[in-house]
């Protein structure tokens, strides 16, 4: 043991000698975090050792998800004690997927189930770095009749392989406040509401801008029904024709963004909006002070608005939208090839996304709206929601899924997306004719991604 | 005669014997620096020379990377419009933002030095407190202050009568809502670092320049600036490094939405290193973005800093390397 | 001769410190030091309230009630689950990352300021040359470094780098050549002092005002460094404070009044040991300079 010591204490004295005498306090320290490190280290080698000593076995999985309620999906599969712990690990939204590129592009560091979102789908499916989650170990062919089926489009390659699994989705319709119609003396109950502006009732946008029309003129210009028409009705109106600017590598911005694009443009010239950019502090301050009657947006509004915003609760319906039923926002889940572990990764991103128990512990608490049709059978969905003042919601929200028609992605889209919103903004902000607008966007959006045809 | 011989060679003796001591002591001076280039050759070259390597391909991170040779650099010069815009706004935000901050820290600095005021912690805290905040703190504050129905400034321009301004939602607007916070942010700084470089100056030189009869303006002109400029000189050239790669606070301020682009509307906040970031990271596909388009961009921008820390130089008549 | 010396020295003085200058520098240092501090105030009320009232008419102008909501969602399992874990994280690294910081910056800026060694201006060239490489694509062969060194789930990627970086040592070397004579160094030699025991005994304790400094901006660039900690981080438990807090800004918007609360509860600190320091760094040394 003394023999040990001194051999430590030379190798330590030699490397500080080396290291000089400044750099000796910093290396000792360091020490002092590499050891911490070590230790975690050594921790998990025991952890890998375990399995063959015995049937418990218990490899940890690390699960990476931009929202803190990755959490539950841990804990309820850690329970479960299937052989494997899961580590969730919360990765910021808006890094996330470079975090996942990063790994890839180094080859070092990606975790054994990664989530993806809608919006940047397209850039990973075109790639490799995904195992293909319908090739041995794995065997995901059998759900494809249990998933709605434009998720399943999204999360396979054009050669047929699936490298994505569709975990959510993002039906979406209009949600209005009863109370503010009703004060206003507007229709306040979902079936007159429905009657009016949605496709259901063979309703178009035009409808909806005479409702709008309404709010504004009942409150005096007070009150307007939604908060900004580039996301609004812009963001509805191009989902509707299927969302993104591609078919194949065919642009489509002309086809497929002008008609949104003057629908927003003039429901902003005639004031119906309240003029709020979405998503910031200024919008949450709309919702409180009444600012707007509604919203045109997906199901997964509640989560957040519950939180923020909970003297609105019971007081939200929801109808499904003017001229077609569409989808906004969704996520899938996949398995790195990194992966050292595919085979309980695989048994954990079966049990989350493909199973009615995986998929509803997430749903229940988060609004989180299953992919996997299955899940939809328990009684919940068919339970009254306070949030929505007892509307039956989850399945006006599932009707709403199985009608959306297919969404094609592309690995230019995010791209695609950038070079719309900076002429859209244009034209809500500086008045930009919306058909020349969509033109230019079109031709920047040929200059800037290579092999785009007009 | 003789003597003089014994002289000389006395003398040359000592030379050597100087320049031999000089020698050893240099010894010394390389293990100084040392650390730098063997941190830099592990940390810092070897980035460089793979980013070389990968301008001339086009690399999307998970396929194979293509050569392509001087293609990404071509695009980049002949048909990247957006490109060539973003680099455009941030040598207007340098212009707009950098340059005033340079000179309003000065000014503070040069105040707070010299002698007449009390409360200098006082000031100087309050100067500096801007800079700890983190970049994050300060675009969700600032992305509230500049809200534009509910937002606070808005609300006090109602005082006077001022329509709401959409600060970050205007093209016209979004420049000037940078350069206020990046001048907010940054002045402290950079008096911090003036004021570092007056504190060093011998306050004996000024006395015995009061001695020799000089007023304040002679004293400024003749002992301060010249003793300040390499301090002025360093905290020039960092600041171009520093905002021609300015990312943080358009980021935060317009960073993009699901509903917007990053840079905002016309791209007005776009910078050269948020393209650069995005090409790289975000968009990544095809030919004109992924890792090689993007790394032919840093260096086309470390050409640009190159080029104006030269011609500051050369205005400056005066060498970095130079003492 | 004296007479007039006193007298022109005092008419100076006199003239640049008249009332109604006087008033006009306090005004104007004043007006910045509000416009500097009232944002950072009101990031202050803004941690006390809920996202939904701090945008409002009239604007909150004083402390709301919601701080220990707001605190108690900033501890929240499931949302951020090791808030204290992180700023000890991100005290730790950046202390650590400051003091080697000091140490070989002052080393290295004083090499090249006080040496005439060959090659001297070649190598010093090369080090302003890189301080201009843009560095966000220096992210992936970075990546690939630590793969390397199997520093891959550790802390050295945060510290080690840039321990001797250019920044620090242009900034020391500029000072140093400014405020040291050399005749300090020669009384030393001519005393028979080692050049390491120089610098240590001798050059360091001059160029406090630069470390104290160099000291406060690396803790600070240290502390907020966002992007690499972000993509190299794989633990919750290893994130440092803005990673961390990052981690509550989600695709549906964004808790202000907690992620505000939990840059403030970092920042106050900060500015305490700043203004407690600043003191000691920046006033009273000029004696000390030169000698």
């Amino acid at each position: 043991m003394s023999t040990n010591d001194k051999a430590l204490s030379r190798r330590r004295f030699l490397r500080f000698a080396a290291a000089g005498l400044g750099a000796a306090s910093v290396a000792g320290v360091l020490a002092a975090c590499g050891a911490k490190k070590s230790e975690d280290a050594a921790a998990g080698t025991e952890a890998t050792k375990a399995p063959e000593e015995g049937k418990k076995a218990n490899v940890e999985l690390t699960f990476w998800w931009w929202d803190g309620n990755g959490q539950i999906w841990a804990d309820a599969y850690n329970k479960l004690n299937r052989g494997a712990t899961v580590k969730f690990v919360n990765t910021p939204f808006a890094d996330s997927h470079d975090k996942l590129l990063t790994s890839f592009a180094s080859g070092t560091g990606a975790p054994d189930i990664a989530s993806l979102e809608i919006g940047r789908i397209g850039g990973f499916t075109a790639k490799g770095g995904l195992a293909d989650l319908k090739s041995a170990p794995f065997d995901g062919g059998k759900y494809e009749k249990d998933m709605v089926k434009y998720k399943w489009t999204q999360g396979s390659t054009t050669d047929g392989r699936l490298v994505a699994m569709p975990w959510d989705i993002g039906p979406a319709g209009v949600w209005y406040r009863a109370d503010i119609m009703e004060k206003l003396g507007l229709p306040s109950k979902p079936e007159e509401v429905e009657a009016l502006i949605s496709h259901t009732k063979g309703k178009k946008w035009e409808d909806f801008f005479a409702l709008s029309q309404q709010v504004k003129e009942k409150s005096g210009g007070k009150v307007k029904m939604v908060a900004d028409a580039a996301t609004d009705v812009y963001g509805g109106a191009l989902r509707q024709g299927g969302e993104g600017y591609f078919e194949g590598m065919k642009l489509m911005i002309e086809e497929k963004a002008t008609r949104p694009a003057q629908l927003a443009a003039d429901y902003r010239k005639q004031e119906l909006d309240a003029n709020i950019g979405w998503w910031g502090a200024d919008w949450a301050a709309g919702v409180k002070n009444d600012a707007f009657a509604g919203m045109v947006i997906a199901c997964w509004m509640q989560g957040g608005l519950t939180k923020d915003q909970p003297q609105t609760i019971g007081k939200w319906r929801v109808v499904p939208a003017p001229e077609a039923s569409y989808n906004w926002g969704g996520s899938f889940c996949a398995i790195p090839e990194q992966s050292k572990n595919p085979e309980m990764a695989w048994d954990f991103l079966t049990w989350a996304c493909c199973s009615a128990e995986g998929q509803n512990a997430m749903f229940t608490p988060t609004g989180v709206f299953p992919a996997y049709k299955p899940a939809w059978a328990d009684p919940l969905y068919d339970a009254p929601q306070d949030f929505f003042g007892g509307q039956r919601t989850f399945r006006v929200w599932g009707d709403i899924a199985d009608n959306v028609a297919s969404i094609s992605r592309s690995p230019y889209d995010l791209q695609a997306d950038d070079i719309v919103n900076a002429e859209m903004a244009k034209v809500m902000k500086e008045g930009k004719d919306p058909v020349q607008a969509m033109k230019d966007a079109e031709a920047a959006a040929i200059k800037a991604i290579e092999g785009s045809t007009n | 005669m003789a003597t003089t011989t014994f002289t000389v060679a006395e003398q040359k003796a000592q030379d050597r014997r100087t320049r031999r001591k000089e020698a050893k002591r240099n010894v010394w001076a390389y293990v100084f620096v040392a650390p730098f280039f063997f941190l830099y050759s592990i940390f810092g070259l070897f980035p460089l020379v793979y980013g070389m390597w990968l301008s001339l391909h086009q690399w999307d991170g998970i396929s194979p990377m293509k050569w392509v040779g001087f293609l990404n650099y071509i695009k980049l010069f002949t048909v990247d419009d957006i490109w060539w815009q973003a680099i455009s706004n941030t040598v207007w935000l340098f212009v707009g933002a950098t340059i005033p901050q340079l000179l309003l820290a000065m000014i503070l600095a040069f105040i707070i030095n010299s002698g007449y005021i009390r409360f200098k912690d006082f000031f100087r805290a309050a100067y500096f407190m801007p800079f700890v905040a983190s970049a994050v703190a300060v675009g969700i504050l600032f992305s509230s202050l500049f809200g534009l129905q509910y937002g606070m400034f808005n609300f006090f321009l109602s005082f006077f009568g001022v329509e709401k301004i959409d600060w970050l939602g205007s093209a016209f607007w979004l420049k000037p809502s940078i350069i206020m916070v990046t001048v907010w942010q940054w002045t402290g700084y950079s008096m911090i670092i003036f004021l570092a470089g007056l504190q060093s100056i011998n306050p004996e030189l000024y006395e015995a320049a009061r001695v020799d009869g000089a007023d304040t303006n002679d004293v400024f002109w003749k002992i301060t600036m010249p003793l300040m400029r390499p301090v002025i000189l360093f905290q020039v050239v960092t600041s171009i490094i520093g905002a021609m790669q300015n990312f943080d606070i358009p980021v935060m301020l317009a960073g993009g939405t699901q509903s917007s682009a990053p840079g905002g509307t016309d791209h007005a906040g776009l910078t050269a290193m948020m393209q650069l970031y995005w090409s790289a990271f975000k968009y990544n596909t095809g030919s004109k973005s992924g890792f090689g388009y993007a790394s032919a961009m840093s260096f086309i921008l470390f050409f640009i800093i190159v080029t104006f820390s030269y011609l500051y130089n050369r205005a400056n008549g005066r060498n970095l390397t130079e003492d | 001769m004296a007479t007039t010396t006193i007298t022109r020295n005092r008419r100076g003085r006199d003239r640049f410190a008249g009332p109604v200058v006087m008033t006009f520098l306090y005004t104007f240092l004043a007006v910045f030091a509000l416009a500097s501090a009232f944002p950072f105030y009101y990031m202050l009320v803004t941690a006390t309230y809920r996202t939904v009232d701090i945008l409002r008419i009239p604007p909150p102008i004083w402390f709301g009630s919601a701080l220990m909501q707001n605190y108690n969602q900033l501890l929240e399992q499931g949302s951020l689950p090791y808030f204290w874990t992180s700023v000890y994280n991100s005290v730790a690294i950046a202390s650590v990352h400051t003091i080697a910081v000091l140490f070989f910056c002052s080393l290295a800026g004083y090499g090249f300021a006080k040496f005439r060694f060959p090659g001297r201006e070649g190598m010093f060239t090369f080090l302003l040359a890189t301080l201009m490489v843009p560095g966000a694509l220096g992210l992936i062969p970075s990546f690939i470094v630590m793969r390397a060194l199997h520093w891959i789930e550790t802390w050295y990627p945060l510290i080690v780098p840039g321990m001797a970086n250019a920044f620090g040592i242009f900034w020391m070397r500029q000072y140093i050549e400014s405020a040291i004579p050399n005749e300090m160094m020669d009384a030393a030699r001519i005393d028979g002092a080692k050049e390491f025991r120089i610098f240590w005994a001798i050059i360091l304790p001059v160029i406090a005002p630069a470390l104290g400094a160099l000291a406060i901006l690396t803790f600070m660039g240290k502390w907020n460094e966002f992007q690499f900690p972000l993509l190299i981080l794989k633990d919750q438990m290893t994130y440092t404070l803005p990673v961390a807090l990052s981690t509550l800004r989600s695709l549906r918007g964004t808790e202000i009044g907690v992620q505000i609360l939990g840059s403030s509860i970092a920042i106050v600190p900060i500015l305490t040991v700043f203004v407690s320091a600043s003191r000691q760094f920046m006033s009273g040394l000029t004696a000390g300079a030169v000698k």
